[in-house]
């Protein structure tokens, strides 16, 4: 093999790994992305009053966070997965409240499911998928 | 039926331990806490006075799922479930204490009646 062959050998092994590396980023993000769809569609069903529509989207967001917890798992530590499955675990109560009482009847109310929502869920996810894209990059260097 | 005592007894006892973050939810009755990633508990008052236990593995899935009422073994009505209504009902209590931080509370009342 001449030094030119194995120039562009090697320069289309590095090619070929920033493409791999600039897919698993984008999933990621794309996988929040869709996680933050799903829960400005609850907040909007929420403040609609549409309890049907606000029961599937719950139940949406705890399938979401279920399988981003399990996708990611490699990425995760106990910590990361600890606040992830407290993040299910308030999705979960909203649902089946949801469910059982309806949308909340008080302005008050409503704020509490919507902060929970924000604090506990987002917020949450935002900081580990941050994580989580930090770590591919890491692990590519 | 599994026994489901002695992990609820370490429940407790760590959790009167305050080893556990217990947190309050969406539903003023229910707390949970989640323990390295990997389990999931959560403690409700039901509105009819009784209790509801479960605890989650990783993927969510209910392991143990408790409903008890306080209702005597003698009762025709007596479940199961019904005889962990006592030591669920000492969880709920500290899980409540802790996720709401009762005793902070109650010392930044107690400090403000002092300076009355």
């Amino acid at each position: 093999m001449t030094a030119f062959a194995l120039y562009y050998a090697r320069s289309a092994r590095e090619a070929a790994r920033e493409a791999r590396k600039a897919v698993r980023k984008a999933n990621a993000s794309e996988a929040l992305d869709r996680i933050g769809d799903t829960a400005n569609l609850l907040q909007a069903c929420v403040e609609n009053d549409l309890q049907h529509e606000a029961v599937v989207r719950a139940r949406d967001l705890v399938s979401d966070v279920s399988r981003y917890k399990l996708r990611y798992d490699r990425f995760l530590d106990t910590n990361s997965k600890t606040r992830l499955d407290e993040a299910r675990g308030q999705i979960s109560v909203i649902s089946r409240s949801l469910a059982t009482r309806g949308v909340p009847a008080t302005p008050a109310e409503k704020n509490r499911l919507l902060r929970i929502c924000h604090e506990e869920v987002v917020t949450v996810l935002n900081e580990e998928s941050a994580r989580i894209v930090a770590a591919i990059e890491k692990e590519d260097e | 039926m599994p026994n489901y005592d002695s992990v609820i007894d370490k429940l407790v006892e760590k959790s009167e331990a305050g080893a556990l973050p217990w947190k309050p939810t969406f539903n003023e009755n229910t707390f949970l806490v989640a323990l390295e990633g990997e389990v999931t508990f959560e403690v409700t008052r039901l509105e009819d006075g009784g209790f509801e236990f479960t605890m989650k593995d990783k993927d969510g899935k209910k392991i143990i799922d408790i409903n008890c009422h306080n209702v005597p073994h003698y009762a025709e009505a007596y479940v199961e479930d019904d005889r962990y209504y006592d030591k669920i009902k000492r969880l709920f209590e500290v899980a409540r204490v802790i996720g709401l931080e009762v005793d902070k509370k109650l010392n930044i009342a107690e400090s403000l009646l002092d300076k009355l």
